[in-house]
């Protein structure tokens, strides 16, 4: 019996009228349905956490004497504390955003000099922060970037005036409804800067600002139109990706709840709570992955930790099983990483697929605005899926005649990782089978794979890697050596087993914010 | 008057020291013979919270924080608000300032090696000047020095008894234990040359029962003045102990069986998970962390859920909340060994002839309470025992609690009248403290009081009297007449930390 292909409806015209504007607020309740044919390909949508108000070393809230809210959790921090989400992230598969807090790390006391980061204003001192464990802290951050981002959140979460007085947030007055003056923001992005220096993190060592920004208690200067902009600000220092909740500044007319739009350069995209309070230990949200109208939800520190050591594994194993819970679900599956998480967000609503012929997918990707070109680097893979028995494998799949960058394979289903897609059409072809592909990457981790390029005597292997992971890549003979084109992108160790026809690659990426390159395996 | 309905007579079983604890209830009395109702908070002391329990250490708080004052004040919040003092059990070997716990080769893992520098600042002191300050709502009680026994860093349950292999510690390294915690108190001037007691109160989770024999948890705890303890008969069966959720006396001590209902030993915030009608102890467990919140901004809202907790507790017609620990235990022997009978309206016989010695020769019996349910504007008027008058009344959730003084072991006629006004010539004790006895003297009153801290004692005199005391352990702070009320209030201090008791005169001031 032929089947009907079921074409996802697209928002044409709402995208086509503001594709010229850089207001444009994109696909406002356009979302195209997971399901593009029944037993056929999926189109998922994405799942991400943002965690807030990492950074703090000392937690307890001053929010009752006109100081920060901290963590609401009464522990000075120290490495266990980030062991525990880059924990759950391992567990997950997951590399999680976590946004930071930096006034406690400054080991320098600088941030005297700028009286309304911080509640002591020219009176900070730091001293009973500055230790080893900062910088214990710091080094295990950089260690681990393949499983936690090192994202921005600000300098001291709040800002205080002449007379000390407390309103919210850093970025945007949110008590009074108006912006924060554009040089003092510079300021506080001049100061995180300054901070991430004191641990090393600097563009001349190879690293870049944090690409992910969560405004402090949702203050975000929404302001498209404007030359100024909390997103102005902040694409002019490489960030590129936002997420708050936007009723919070609807003074502002920002996009609608659950959507998102371009702001000066960056994607700003709507992120809500379901039930778990900023402060409590040991918290998941309340209502379970189906329900929610955001794909990338609120989370805050003390919801990843344990009351005491001990007890962290089992919170661990909470969240691991509630990210299960979302890859298991039809509708969702975990985005990798940021990049990832984003691009997806932009496909599902710009993006049309169809799949008349069973193997056959039609991809339209005309429709993308003009924005997420702007910037080389903001778009990235494009995820779709097929849920498949056991035993049956995707055996072929190839987009405009090219193979396809990557694959992975969990809970029931075969996730296909397409390259970035250009404003055009693609067709996607596939064959299922009781044997996968011979020659394929399998994203094991949480990099991403751009592209693969099979030639007589090498293959090529365009990836962004994050911290230092292993790429499985499987090929039917053992490549005689493996280079990069990217000296701060290293191949550490390499390994290749003949049964499985795989061959492993540790690659460490330098830049904490990840590093691209192109692998040569040579025969 | 009101008329009144009985309660049953109470049958008592005392073998080898031991009781059963008969509980009957009345499903629509005028009077009650409530039981008591305690809670104990465990292991408190700790300067570091962090369980190190999985690397062979003791649990501690299993919660990750480093203790200070804050950490004490909600018991003391609590205990002010509802007018009980709690039960606190202190672990004090990290209070320890002078590294004495490392005479002791098994009182912590490092034994001898034991070095607490790293603890010893000016938050123990904070600490335990809070703790001596708030005597009235924080009682200090001890569970030991470390918690746990090490023998070359291997840990075995637990520091009274050696819950793995079943067997006692020896006797001698217990008396150490036992000056070393008295060490420890003294190091914050809580000794005997300053008029301090040892602690009246211990647990242990592990404790060697053995009344009948040379040696027992209870024969060392008594020397040191110990009163009352608490355990879990259910983990040491091999000593034939009182029966699950009863009690009995070992060596001198009074042991009672301790129930848990629900919440966690490492659960910030968590209350009893079970209602009162479920209790089958009359002391129910508690640890630090479930009085705690995560963070001080939490904290009121924790406080309240206890307050409320314990509300629901005195409200309940078959419960009362005990004030402290010697009216706990005193309640608990009185309902096991006293049998109180209606004789006629508004008056019952009490019976106390078979109350054991023991609880006489060691001084640990207290007042007896009896309960009068109330409607809005009714008090507890009149009420005498043998024809005196009662000392101290306390009215709160619709009830009239009457504090009989310390029974012997003989018969007594209490009266009772319902009325509109409450008693004249008693204390109305809205605090923690025992009031004994009130005997006339001179157109005035002389009341014996046990005091615990500093608390404001209400009189419910006519204005024109003034209270004095040549009792050297006392101290009247204050002294005002509450019109209003019809209350001579004073705010009295006694010396000792365990408890002070002494007499008040109260006399007419001269004109």
């Amino acid at each position: 019996m032929k089947r009907s292909a079921k074409v996802i409806s697209v928002c044409l015209i709402a995208a086509f009228a503001l594709t010229a504007s850089q207001s444009v607020i994109v696909a406002q309740g356009t979302e195209h349905p997971v399901d593009v044919r029944p037993g056929g390909i999926l189109f998922p949508k994405p799942f991400a956490i943002a965690i807030d108000d990492l950074g703090w070393m000392d937690g307890s809230s001053l929010g009752d004497d006109g100081g920060p809210w901290r963590t609401g959790l009464r522990r000075d921090f120290d490495v266990r504390d980030y062991k525990a989400v880059v924990d759950i992230a391992k567990a997950t598969g997951v590399r999680l955003q976590a946004v930071f807090i930096m006034s406690e790390l400054d080991r320098l006391n600088i941030i005297g000099q700028y009286p309304h980061m911080t509640y002591q204003q020219d009176r900070w001192d730091n001293t009973r922060n500055i230790g080893p464990n900062q910088i214990e802290i710091m080094d295990y951050v950089k260690d681990n970037a393949a499983w936690l981002e090192f994202g921005l959140h600000g300098v001291g979460h709040e800002f205080w005036d002449e007379n000390g007085k407390r309103t919210r947030a850093e970025f945007y007055n949110t008590d009074e409804n108006s912006p924060r003056p554009e040089h003092l923001m510079n300021k506080n992005l001049d100061v995180f800067e300054q901070v991430m220096a004191q641990y090393g993190l600097t563009r001349e060592n190879g690293h870049s600002f944090p690409e992910s920004f969560v405004p402090p208690a949702y203050g975000y200067y929404w302001n498209p139109d404007g030359t100024y902009s909390t997103g102005s600000i902040l694409a002019e220092r490489g960030l590129k990706y936002v997420n708050t909740q936007f009723n919070y500044v609807s003074e502002l007319n920002p996009p609608a709840d659950g959507s998102g739009g371009f702001d000066n350069g960056v994607l700003a995209i709507d992120r809500q709570n379901y039930g778990n309070p900023w402060y409590e230990l040991e918290s998941l949200p309340r209502t379970p992955i189906g329900t929610y109208k955001t794909e990338i939800i609120e989370t805050h520190w003390p919801n990843l930790l344990a009351a005491d050591e001990f007890l962290q594994e089992s919170v661990n194993n909470q969240w691991a099983e509630f990210y299960r819970s979302v890859q298991e679900h039809p509708d969702h599956y975990l985005a990798k990483n940021t990049e990832q998480f984003y691009s997806q967000w932009l496909y599902r609503r710009h993006v049309t697929v169809t799949e008349e012929q069973a193997g056959r997918v039609q991809i339209d990707a005309r429709s993308m605005p003009a924005e997420a070109y702007q910037r080389a680097d903001m778009l990235g893979n494009m995820v779709l899926a097929l849920k498949l028995p056991d035993g049956s494998h995707i055996s072929k799949a190839i987009i405009n005649g090219n193979p396809v960058p990557g694959f992975f394979t969990d809970a029931g289903y075969q996730f296909i990782y397409l390259p970035k897609l250009e404003r055009r059409r693609y067709t996607l072809e596939y064959e299922t089978g009781p044997a996968p592909l011979a020659e394929r990457v399998e994203i094991n981790g949480t990099y991403n794979v751009y592209g693969i390029t099979r030639n007589r005597d090498n293959m090529q292997v365009d990836l962004q890697m994050y911290g230092t992971q292993d790429v499985h890549i499987y090929t039917q003979r053992e490549p005689s050596s493996v280079a990069s084109d990217n000296e701060r992108l290293s191949v550490l160790d390499t390994g290749y087993d003949a049964g499985k026809g795989l061959f492993t690659v540790k690659i460490h990426g330098h830049d904490i914010q990840g590093e691209r390159g192109v692998l040569t395996l040579q025969y | 008057m009101k008329f009144v309905i009985i309660i049953l007579p109470l049958l008592l079983l005392a073998e080898s020291g031991r009781a059963q604890n008969h509980g009957s209830l009345n499903p629509d009395p005028d009077i009650l013979f409530p039981r008591a109702f305690g809670i104990a908070v465990n292991q408190v002391g700790y300067m570091e919270g962090g369980s190190l329990g999985e690397a062979g250490g003791p649990w501690r708080a299993g919660i990750r924080r480093d203790f200070d004052v804050r950490d004490y004040r909600p018991m003391a919040e609590v205990g002010r608000e509802i007018g009980v003092r709690f039960m606190n059990l202190f672990a004090l070997a990290e209070m320890d300032r002078l590294n004495i716990v490392a005479t002791l080769p098994h009182a912590r893992p490092e034994g001898h090696a034991f070095d607490n520098s790293a603890r010893i600042k000016p938050e123990q002191i904070e600490i335990m000047k809070f703790v001596h300050d708030q005597a009235a709502y924080i009682e200090l009680g001890v569970t030991g020095v470390g918690h746990e026994w090490w023998v070359d860093g291997v840990r075995t349950r637990s520091e009274w008894y050696n819950l793995d292999h079943k067997e006692p510690r020896p006797e001698a390294m217990m008396r150490r234990h036992m000056d070393v915690i008295s060490n420890i108190l003294g190091q914050y001037g809580l000794s005997a040359e300053n008029g301090h007691s040892f602690p009246q109160s211990m647990s242990a989770l592990g404790y060697y029962w053995n009344p009948d024999g040379p040696y027992s948890a209870g024969s060392i705890f008594s020397e040191y003045g110990v009163r009352y303890v608490n355990t879990k008969f259910s983990i040491i069966p091999e000593l034939n102990p009182p029966p699950d959720k009863s009690g009995g006396f070992d060596q001198g001590v009074l042991v009672l069986d301790r129930g848990g209902y629900g919440n966690l030993w490492h659960t910030y915030d968590d209350q009893p998970h079970e209602p009162v009608e479920s209790y089958e102890t009359d002391l129910i467990e508690s640890h630090w962390a479930n009085w705690l919140a995560q963070d001080d901004f939490l904290q009121p809202d924790v406080n309240q859920r206890w307050i409320d907790y314990f509300r629901t507790i005195q409200a309940y017609p078959y419960r009362y909340l005990a004030k402290n620990s010697e009216q706990l235990y005193s309640q608990w022997l009185y309902k096991e060994y006293t049998h109180v009978t209606l004789t006629a309206s508004g008056k019952v016989r009490i019976d106390n002839r078979s109350m054991p010695d023991t609880p006489y020769e060691k001084g640990s019996l207290g007042n007896m309470v009896l309960s009068v349910p109330l409607s809005d504007g009714e008090h507890v008027s009149a009420a005498t025992i043998n024809g005196k008058p009662v000392a101290a009344c306390f009215e709160e959730a619709g009830y009239g609690f009457i504090y009989l003084p310390v029974l012997q072991q003989q018969i007594y006629e209490v009266e009772w009248q319902i009325g509109d006004m409450p008693v004249p010539g008693t204390i109305n004790n809205s605090g923690t403290y025992n009031v004994y006895e009130v005997e006339p003297n001179n157109g005035g009153y002389l009341f014996t009081i046990r005091m615990y801290g500093t608390q404001d004692v209400r009189f419910r005199v006519e204005e024109g009297y003034e209270a004095v005391t040549d009792h050297h352990g006392f101290t009247i702070h204050e002294s005002t007449y509450d019109r209003d009320n019809r209350e001579l209030v004073i705010s009295l201090q006694g010396r000792d930390v365990q408890g002070e008791t002494g007499v008040i005169e109260l006399r007419k001031q001269a004109r």
